[in-house]
Formats: structure tokens, sequence, C-alpha cells
């Protein structure tokens, strides 16, 4: 009798370790697919703030982030395919981050809303850090972009940006290796003076 | 109570120490904070030293020179305010606010353009603390035609001889004319 006791146990004991796992495996599945299809932190603020000014019925058409997990995997995978040209590896290579979502809303932004957004936008990203970098209003559309103080010209390059434009707004957060978009840029300059 | 005012003295002393440090660069003006019209043009661009770097490394290859003098500024400004009845006033007045400023804290009057009828009024000013470089450019511009107001400050260690080619890179032409016209 004692000894089909023990025997039972530890089967029981295996099947939780599975159970267990597999519901670790789940959450962090269903964490990362949220976050797949969420804005980031600092893009999710701007979003706020942009349509706590644009009172408009909106709907969603993009909204994606990508880690630097995703794009190491994709670097990865496109580092053995000899098909995929070398600017894209390094267009690639340049990026570390990003996060984008793109809204239409059902009437074009006024000019009056569009300084309205300027005046939510700023206080908000100034709190989190950023730095204005250019504001640009013109007849029918505003652009915000706002940059993460660095030390270095050779440290990641952080950008956010908010754009404005008739029916549309699009806010984008991403986060750059400079040193390879240097290169990218160097190397499309060639070509383009040897055309 | 006591530890509340403690962190308050730090938090403001770090923050004085920040303003210092910027008001430490001679060249640096505080143009003040512009209200844009509705339905007009404003263009605001605040480029420091980290990123006028990062843009000089994509210049290094193709013009070597235009990268020396970016790497050697530290700070641009520029402010594009488009002029209506709601902030013709207060625009006019802050341009005359700056340039009395200026001329009291003994920036030199490099330029000054005033166009028949008052369709143009330009004044450029510099700063420098020797004749071999210049440590700050200012330029206002009330452009009555296009209904606009424009304000530009440099900062950084621009010798005389760079003036002609900031003046083209910026597309600040009277600065480009009167830097020529000098000689320098």
């Amino acid at each position: 009798m004692n000894d089909t006791n023990s025997a039972i146990k530890p089967r029981r004991r295996w099947w939780r370790w599975v159970l267990g796992i597999l519901g670790v495996c789940l959450l962090m599945s269903a964490v990362a697919i949220v976050d797949l299809v969420t804005l980031n932190r600092d893009a999710a603020a701007m979003r706020r703030a942009v349509f706590s000014a644009v009172k408009a019925e909106k709907s969603t058409h993009v909204q994606l982030s990508v880690g630097p997990v995703l794009l190491g995997t994709v670097r990865k995978g496109l580092g053995f395919s000899h098909h995929v040209p070398e600017e894209a590896k390094l267009a690639l290579k340049g990026v570390k981050a990003a996060s984008v979502g793109v809204y239409a809303l059902d009437r074009e932004v006024g000019a009056e809303e569009r300084g309205r957004v300027l005046a939510a936008v700023d206080p908000v990203m100034l709190r989190r850090g950023w730095e204005r970098l250019v504001v640009a209003s013109e007849a029918k559309d505003t652009v915000m972009i706002y940059t993460q103080p660095t030390d270095d010209a050779h440290d990641p390059l952080r950008v956010c940006l908010a754009v404005c434009e008739g029916r549309e707004i699009v806010i984008v957060s991403a986060t750059a290796e400079p040193d390879a978009l240097v290169e990218l840029a160097a190397r499309h300059g060639g070509r383009l003076a040897r055309r | 109570m006591n530890r509340s005012f403690r962190l308050l003295s730090v938090v403001s002393a770090f923050a004085l120490a920040a303003v210092a440090a910027r008001a430490a660069d001679a060249g640096y003006v505080d143009l003040g904070k512009f209200k844009p019209a509705a339905g007009c043009e404003f263009v605001e661009v605040n480029i420091g030293t980290p990123l006028l770097k990062f843009a000089s490394l994509f210049m290094d290859h193709d013009d070597p020179d235009a990268a020396a003098l970016i790497k050697s500024l530290k700070h641009i400004r520029v402010n594009v305010v488009g002029l209506n009845e709601t902030n013709r006033a207060d625009t006019t007045a802050q341009v005359e606010k700056v340039r009395a400023e200026l001329e009291a804290q003994g920036w030199t009057k490099m330029v000054t353009v005033r166009e028949k009828g008052d369709t143009e009024d330009v004044a450029i000013y510099v700063k420098s603390h020797s004749d071999e470089a210049i440590d700050g450019i200012v330029v206002t511009v009330i452009d009555a035609k296009k209904g606009e107001a424009v304000f530009v400050n440099v900062v950084g260690n621009i010798k005389p001889e760079q003036l002609a080619s900031l003046g083209r890179g910026l597309h600040i032409d009277h600065l480009d004319v009167n830097v020529k016209s000098k000689g320098v």
C-alpha cells in the first residue's frame, strides 16, 4: 500500500512542472504580443497628449512596436541570407527599437487645434526628459520632433515625433545607432556622387 | 521639513548650475518663447552639441570643411514666426527687446538693413572675445512682405573666415553678402 502511494506522487509533481512552464510561456507570449501591438511608454504619452487636444473620432490604422530582441532576431536571420542587399542589413542595424502608430480621424485637424497640440505635447515630453528639436507648423500640417540628450555623437539616438497632417496623425518613437546610419549615408552618398 | 528644504536646495543648485552652464556660452542668447498664430507658419529648430557633431559625421566624407564648421558649433536655434493681427505687435516688441538687450550686453551690430516702406528689417549681431574667433551670432528679421519674423542664434567657436560659409549654409543672405563686402 505504502509502496503504491509513493510511486504515484512523482508523476503528479512532473505534470505540475509542465503545466507551470506552459503557463509561464503563455504569459510571456501574451506580454510579447501586447508589447508588439502597443506603443512604447514615451510614444503612448505623446499620443495621449495629442488626443487630449484633438477631440475627434479616431481609428487605429497601424500600431506596432519592435524592440531590440525582435530586431536582433531578424538581423541574425537576414545575416544568413545572401539575397538581402547590404544596405538593407545596415539600415536594420541602424535601428535598435521602433514604435509606430498611425491614426485616422473623422475630420481634418484645424489650425487652432494644431496649436493646442503643441501646447499639450510640450510639457508632457519635457517632463519625461525629452528636448524639443524641431517644431514646424504650416497651413495644413504640424510636425514635432523631440530627442533625448546624449553626451556623445556616437551614443544611441532616441527620437520621438508626431505629425498631424489633414485627417491623419502619426506617432513614431525610435532608437537609432548613429554609427550605422552614418555608414549607410556615406555609402549612399558615394553612390549618388558616382551617378 | 528640514529634509524637504535640503532636497529643494540641492535640486535648485543643480538647476542653477545647468542654467549657468548654458549661460556660460558667451554667444548664447535666450530668445524667449514665441507664440504661434493660428493658421500661420511656425518653425523652431533647436540643435545642441551632440546632434551637431552627429550631423558633421554625415558631411565628413563629402565636405570636410563644412563638417569642421558644424563640429565647431555648440548650439543652433532658429525660429520662424508667421505674423498676423493676433501676434504681430507682441512678436515685433520681442524683436526690439532682444535687440536692445544685445546692444546692452556689448554685442556688435554687424548688419542693419531697412528696406523702403519698412518691408524688411534685418539686424545681425556678433559677439567675439578676440579677432580670431566669434562666440555667437544673432540674426533678427521682421519681413512685412512675407508676414514673418525670423530669429537665429548660432553659438560656437566660429572663425571670421567661416562666416560666409555659415551664412550660405543657414541661408542667411545678408551675412554672406556683408562678409564678402568686408573682404573677410
